[in-house]
């Protein structure tokens, strides 16, 4: 059989919150009840707190992070699982062709990018034949829809480990940069399903 | 999700499923992410965080026992993340040490109709520290027993009490100022 627990004024007063939840069980909820039945007050603030809680759960959840997020968390497990996986098989061969056919393909994509955007008219303090820095290694070259905020960019770019290394070009399009060729893959086919945001990617 | 059906995903992940890990995802992103970004104000930091929050929980899904809820496992972390946020910035104060109320009678009828409007209600929490908002949010967004917030934010159920005890005079006195119209 239970008994009426001996609590204190604040005690109950705590516990209220949780009768306002019905989370609470047993002696302590009796004895809350008890409480709030003899004191108007208590009955008051049980109101208030009962409001206060399902004003909360009325309450929209601020734009979460969602698929992107998980794209973003997959990618990071991809990469720690990857990485243990490859210390402990040294030759992979396989994994480094597919790493050296990206890796050129990708140089070959940026030379052209990069060449087409100097353009004719213009000239390296060095001249030509001095090094070209690459700044978007890794690079993807993107043109954002008219509609998308810059809010909604910021977060894409977040999600995505994504920094602009140029642009806006002339044309509206921006130079993005992933730290690394899984990056960049994951980015590409993430902005390939985000037409509201991303107009073209390549 | 039923806990018994988290608490699998939970086994499945430990074995590197990560279709369970994104099951898992969907089903407690949004609420933690509540969690996280109503105490930081900032949904670029809370997405960083919440990130941190969901690698942690895959790399150490084998080590769940299953002595509390996944649920609350699961916003042990989440708190853990967010008080280390604040402590690396030093944004709060993180003791639990009360201020003085100058008035001890909220008006609860006052109270409720302050409610009603979300903005009173978002100003009143964004006064308590991080530890008594999360008291009161783990009670209102979750539903947590008490034990069950104790055991998330890992410290003794008179701690809760003691927080959930002051957040919510706090909460009553702000919201009967506001209501009130009186600065608070």
């Amino acid at each position: 059989m239970s008994t009426t627990p001996d609590m204190s004024r604040e005690e109950i007063e705590a516990l209220l919150v949780f009768l306002a939840n019905g989370t609470l069980e047993g002696p302590e909820r009796a004895a809350v009840e008890a409480a709030v039945e003899a004191d108007p007050h208590l009955a008051r603030e049980l109101e208030a707190l009962k409001a206060m809680r399902a004003r909360m759960q009325d309450e929209e959840v601020e734009r979460s992070p969602g698929e992107m997020g998980l794209a973003r968390l997959m990618r990071d497990i991809d990469r720690e699982t990857a990485q243990p996986a490859a210390a402990n098989q040294p030759g992979a061969p396989q994994f480094w062709k597919i790493a050296a056919v990206l890796a050129f393909g990708l140089f070959v994509a940026q030379s052209a990018y990069f060449g087409y955007m100097r353009g004719p008219e213009m000239q390296l303090a060095g001249g030509d034949d001095a090094p070209v820095a690459t700044p978007a290694q890794h690079g993807l070259t993107v043109a954002f829809a008219g509609t998308a905020t810059e809010a909604d960019i910021r977060a894409l770019l977040i999600s995505l480990d994504l920094v602009i290394v140029n642009g806006p070009s002339a044309l509206g399009l921006y130079t993005l940069a992933a730290p690394d060729a899984e990056a960049r893959a994951a980015a590409l086919q993430v902005m390939q399903t985000r037409p509201e945001l991303v107009e073209s990617v390549e | 999700m039923k806990n018994a059906d988290l608490s699998d995903l939970l086994s499945r992940m430990a074995g590197g499923d990560k279709a369970a890990f994104g099951a898992f995802y969907k089903a407690l992103e949004k609420p933690v992410f509540r969690f996280i970004v109503s105490k930081l104000n900032d949904p670029f930091e809370a997405a960083d965080i919440q990130h941190d929050v969901f690698m942690d929980i895959w790399r150490s899904a084998g080590r769940f026992e299953g002595r509390s809820a996944v649920k609350t496992w699961v916003f042990g972390i989440a708190y853990r993340k967010t008080m280390d946020h604040f402590r690396k910035h030093g944004r709060v104060d993180l003791t639990d040490d009360i201020g003085d109320s100058a008035d001890d009678s909220p008006d609860a009828v006052a109270c409720i109709a302050a409610t009603q409007e979300a903005e009173h209600l978002r100003f009143c929490l964004d006064q308590l520290k991080p530890q008594h908002r999360s008291a009161v949010e783990l009670a209102f967004y979750e539903d947590m027993t008490y034990g069950e917030i104790a055991d998330a934010s890992d410290v003794p159920e008179g701690t809760i009490k003691t927080r959930v005890f002051h957040a919510k005079k706090l909460l009553l006195h702000c919201l009967t100022a506001r209501m009130k119209g009186v600065a608070s």
